[in-house]
């Protein structure tokens, strides 16, 4: 394996000092319909991941290999051409542009400069496209995003089975999932190992892990705003894969003489299919699998309609669902999991002049999740689930200086049902449902100046009003001598209210054209929090409101960081660290059957405080027959609950070390291979270390809070792509992977197993390691028409 | 109740189990006390070490955690008395420390002091005044023409935060008062109020499953309707979630047990007790 990678590294350094003969391809680029230049309009080649962008008389001019190749020209506002060349000797070619109903949102444009990550002036942001998504190492077949930015620094994955993503020292659900600006709570299948989304759909994805702008709010750790893309404006197309466990399939097709256009995507497990092959050929997986189930599926689409140059319309939804079953008649266990998202929203989009545009979105997202069991004469069943209707007002102006202002409103109501359980424990029911009903305001504004060519900052606020409402009891611990004991509150009758003020901001200070210092600081906060509710991440994680007895959470952070870039762009690097402080962070006293002493769930929350620290360092090669990146991040993450005692402890999530590299080699026109390595810090848990009798019963003794480490997380992934021959407008490859190269164990969760009783003089305790996913190999034929 | 983790644990797709090495090395056993006094009797006390977690208990081993040759004395701040080794095999370990001398009394505070050779634990616990029942009664469960629970029936004192435990010990089949199902609960929810509350029958051990959690028709049950102080209750409050929820890597495990007891682990719990017997017809 050594040799292997060495391989690679040789590749990667070879490759950048191949030399050809260049041409030159210029002209302008003006605006269609006015004629005027556009100044600052970018000329991309992807095939080269190289381009220019038009000086101030609208002129580009750009260097490359003498070959074929596909031009695409963007400008902001306008829409993009995609144009084929050959450049055999230099040319000279003139682009006009039609402008665009803008999207507010769409500030990333899509093609980018070589320097963007020096240029930048979203501070603390990843962003990667569908050219970077589709350069992505891709596991059984598909390429996962979510994985993909696991890669770079400050975002970190829990571990082995736990979809969740741990940026900067901050929870799973302090993320802000946007699907096309459509927020998501749990977007994920099965333990993290099916991508959460479908590739073929998605056109760009940003990650703010510094100060989040004002725009954005809710939560406190990141944003993750993917946009889907729009469908072809101008033929019928279609893409897809078939692999070993799911297929997918996405078409596009223009509406009206591509007025509109549609973008509609499946995807489906097909499990159940192949479970006959395989308990045939393997005889010992035979009882597994003839009681063992598993599905998802999710579906997309999105629609766009042009009414008139200033008017559009837009209708996203999208919907997923697991389901999981287990069985196993011997022990009479039969296990039913099952969760998903849907959401839907409608947006009317209009350009009231060059320099205002305005969205206005409503619509509803939804999460949740069932969980059954029974053993025996046991039973158990959980219910949770949120919703959310929203509407949204933006407004995005444009100073001729290129400074831009963002504001508006949002408004959502939230109805979340933390846990509504039916237990039948030998004969004993337990009951109960919990409904939370809350409305949250906010107003926003996001302003960004350029003072000069190489400073420009950016800053903005957010107002929050989060009320709880009825209907509502709320119960009071006896005060000796009182008899009352609780309190209703009827529909709409304000219970708890809580104001907040969210400032954010950050400069970029662009020392010469090769290096830039970045620095963002933010105060935000989060009203809505996401409850662990065991040692491992779980859908079962249940989402909970924020009210009187559970006040939102404060975090405050500091990020300062120096990017330079090498060799002509060709290498990037850059350095980060960040600090952030913490406060109410939320941890589950005790599990989810445990509602005897506490008649509501929120009894059971602890809030305390924290902070986080870290540097991060990455690198990447841009352009050449091997490109790749590495990264590694050193941080803590520390917790203070003084119900868990009066030291500090370390996150369950804790990563003192994450490294990862990842790279991509071009062999030939044909053949591609891909591989990432990843290695992390176990996690942080609490075991037991001794034990004691009580009247007949075994009670454990335990170290100090999250004072063990995991076993190390470690894992190499393989994939070779195969280009298959061209057939009409049919382009297909396959792409072969192997998950787990070396085979790694992983720890899922540690448990103890406990045999014999005390009334036999009989004990032993065994620590048992449960791992998920041993060395997979598949393979995809991925087809485009 | 425990066995709802293994419900959990098998939902679990693919997974492969091996045993990792986790040892704690120099693990620092600790006296384990299990102790109580009543109002109007002598206090008893069985004595323990801790075992390291991972250490295999069988019946050759076991008598190394049984503390046969310790010191123990209790003291009401006037009377002090070193309690007495009796063997007993209602309990385990078999061995109790009993007293002659001294009787709890409702309202007085009691010190307990072991010593075991250089180890020194104590702990301090009070006996509240004794709660009387307004009823006690057995019902048959729905459904049921042989099983059902008890039923108590009293009123809760507005004035003081009151913190109760049952026990039961039914004629011919225990030999020794055993915690119900759920045995411990307050008056959070029910202060100054007059309340009804249903006993499910408790395990014998946490390792034994066996045990029907209902009582039958027939038995003669009796009742052991106790008050504890609050660091009592905190104790049996929390071993309980302890046991319920011990190892079950899908149940949050950040509460502790709170022992009242220092330099040791365990409980020193004073009852402030009265008795019923139950006829199940």
């Amino acid at each position: 394996m050594k040799n292997f990678l060495a391989y690679f590294v040789i590749l990667f350094f070879i490759n950048s000092v191949n030399a050809q003969d260049l041409c030159r391809v210029s002209g302008t680029i003006k605006d269609a319909e006015t004629g005027d230049v556009l100044i600052g309009a970018n000329i991309y080649i992807q095939s080269l991941n190289k381009g220019a962008v038009t000086n101030e008389k609208g002129f580009y001019s750009i260097k490359i290999p003498c070959n074929k190749y596909k031009l695409t020209i963007s400008y902001l506002g306008y829409n993009s051409i995609a144009f084929n060349v050959n450049t055999e000797k230099s040319l000279t070619h003139n682009f006009k542009l039609e402008p665009t109903s803008l999207q507010v949102q769409d500030v990333t444009i899509s093609s980018e400069k070589a320097d963007k990550n020096i240029r930048s002036t979203e501070v603390g942001t990843i962003q990667l496209d569908a050219k970077d998504i589709g350069k992505l190492p891709t596991l059984m077949g598909e390429p996962d995003i979510i994985a993909g930015l696991r890669l770079t620094p400050g975002i970190q994955a829990g571990g082995e089975g736990n979809s969740g993503l741990y940026v900067r020292g901050g929870d799973a659900g302090q993320n802000l999932i946007l699907l096309d600006n459509m927020p998501l709570y749990n977007p994920s299948h099965l333990l993290g190992f099916f991508p959460a989304f479908n590739a073929d759909i998605v056109d760009n994805v940003k990650v703010i892990k510094g100060a989040m702008p004002a725009y954005y709010g809710g939560k406190t750790s990141s944003v993750f705003d993917i946009s889907m893309k729009d469908g072809s404006p101008d033929s019928f197309k279609g893409s897809g894969s078939l692999g070993l466990l799911s297929t997918d399939l996405t078409l596009e097709s223009p509406i009206n003489k591509g007025k509109g256009s549609v973008i509609i995507s499946g995807r489906r497990t097909y499990f159940e299919l192949i479970k006959p092959v395989v308990s045939k050929t393997i005889k010992t997986t035979k009882d597994f699998f003839d009681n063992t189930n598993y599905y998802f599926y999710d579906a997309s689409i999105k629609a766009q309609y042009k009414l008139s140059n200033k008017d559009r319309i837009y209708f996203t939804a999208f919907t997923g669902k697991d389901e999981y079953k287990l069985g196993d008649e011997e022990y009479k266990v039969s296990n039913q999991m099952s969760w998903g998202n849907s959401a839907a929203a409608f947006r009317y989009n209009r350009v009231f002049s060059n320099k205002l545009i305005s969205n206005i979105t409503t619509g509803f997202t939804s999460y949740g999740f069932n969980l059954y069991g029974a053993f025996d004469q046991y039973s158990l069943e959980l219910n949770s689930n949120i919703r959310d209707y929203y509407t949204n007002l933006d407004f995005n102006y444009l100073f001729p200086s290129k400074s831009t202002l963002k504001f508006g409103f949002q408004y959502s109501n939230h109805k979340i049902v933390p846990n509504e359980l039916k237990a039948d424990v030998l004969d004993i029911n337990f009951n109960s449902l919990l409904q939370y009903l809350s409305n949250e305001y906010a107003l926003y504004c996001d302003a960004k100046f350029n003072l000069s060519e190489n400073f420009t900052i950016s800053s903005g606020v957010r107002i929050t009003s989060f009320q709880h409402v009825g209907p509502y009891t709320k119960y009071f611990e006896a005060i000796p001598g009182q008899a009352e004991d609780s309190i209703s509150f009827n529909k709409n009758e304000k219970v708890a209210t809580y104001n907040m003020i969210s400032p954010n901001f950050s400069f970029v200070w662009m020392l010469n054209n090769k290096s830039s210092i970045k620095g963002s600081s933010s105060y935000s906060h989060q009203a809505i929090h996401l409850a662990s509710v065991g040692s491992v991440s779980l859908p079962t994680d249940m989402w909970i409101p924020s009210t009187d007895f559970v006040e939102p959470q404060k975090v405050g952070l500091a990020t300062l960081g120096y990017f330079r870039n090498f060799f002509n762009n060709n290498f990037e690097t850059s350095f980060e660290v960040y600090y952030k402080n913490l406060n109410n962070q939320i941890e589950f006293l005790n599990g989810v059957l445990d509602n005897v002493d506490n008649k509501k769930v929120e009894g059971n929350i602890l809030q305390g405080i924290g902070e986080a620290y870290g540097a991060e360092f990455y690198i990447k090669k841009q352009f050449g027959k091997t490109t790749g990146w590495a990264s590694y991040t050193l941080s803590r993450t520390w917790k203070k609950f003084k119900e868990l005692g009066p030291e500090k402890f370390p996150a369950k999530y804790d990563r003192v070390h994450d490294f990862s590299i990842t790279l991509n080699h071009k062999l030939s026109d044909k053949w591609s291979i891909s591989a990432v390595f990843i290695y992390a810090t176990g996690n942080a848990m609490t075991l037991p270390i001794g034990r004691y009798f009580i009247q007949g019963n075994l009670g454990n003794e335990y170290t100090d809070v999250n004072s063990f480490r995991m076993p190390s997380y470690h894992r190499l992934d393989i994939s070779a792509n195969y280009k298959l021959k061209t057939k009409g407008r049919l382009e297909s490859n396959l792409n072969f992977s192997v998950y787990n190269v070396y085979n790694r164990s992983n720890p899922y969760f540690i448990y103890f197993r406990v045999k014999g009783d005390v009334d036999n003089y009989y004990l032993s305790v065994k620590p048992r390691q449960i791992s998920l996913f041993p060395i997979l190999p598949s393979i995809t034929w991925n087809f485009k028409f | 109740m425990k066995q709802l983790i293994y419900i959990f644990l098998s939902t679990c797709l693919l997974y492969s189990c091996i045993k990792p090495d986790y040892e704690f090395e120099n693990y620092e056993s600790k006296i384990v006390i299990d102790g109580w006094i009543e109002n109007g009797k002598f206090p008893k006390v069985l004595l323990t070490r801790s075992a390291a977690y991972f250490s295999e208990i069988d019946s050759a081993s076991i008598r190394d955690y049984v503390l046969t040759t310790a010191r123990v004395e209790v003291s009401d701040g006037e009377n002090t008395e070193v309690l007495t080794l009796r063997p007993n095999n209602a309990y385990f370990p078999p061995y109790v420390y009993v007293a002659t001398k001294l009787k709890g009394e409702a309202g007085k505070t009691y010190q307990l002091k072991v010593n075991y050779y250089d180890l020194e634990a104590t702990a301090t616990t009070t006996i509240p005044e004794p709660v009387t029942l307004d009823s006690s009664w057995f019902e048959l469960k729905e459904n049921s023409d042989s099983f059902g629970f008890i039923w108590l029936k009293f009123t809760d004192d507005i004035a003081t935060k009151n913190y109760y435990r049952t026990l039961t010990k039914v004629q011919s089949k225990d030999d020794k008062y055993i915690a119900n199902f759920f045995p411990n609960f307050n008056d959070k929810f029910f202060n100054g109020q007059d309340i009804e509350i249903a006993l499910y029958k408790g395990n014998k051990s946490s390792t034994d499953k066996q045990d029907e959690l209902n009582y039958m028709l027939g038995d003669t049950i009796s009742l052991m309707f106790t008050v504890i102080d609050e660091q009592s209750y905190e104790f049996w409050n929390t071993f309980h979630k302890e046991i319920t929820n011990a190892g079950n890597p899908f149940a949050a495990t950040n509460a502790r047990v709170k022992s009242n007891v220092k330099n040791g682990l365990g409980i020193w719990c004073g009852y402030g007790s009265n008795y019923y017997r139950i006829i199940a017809n």
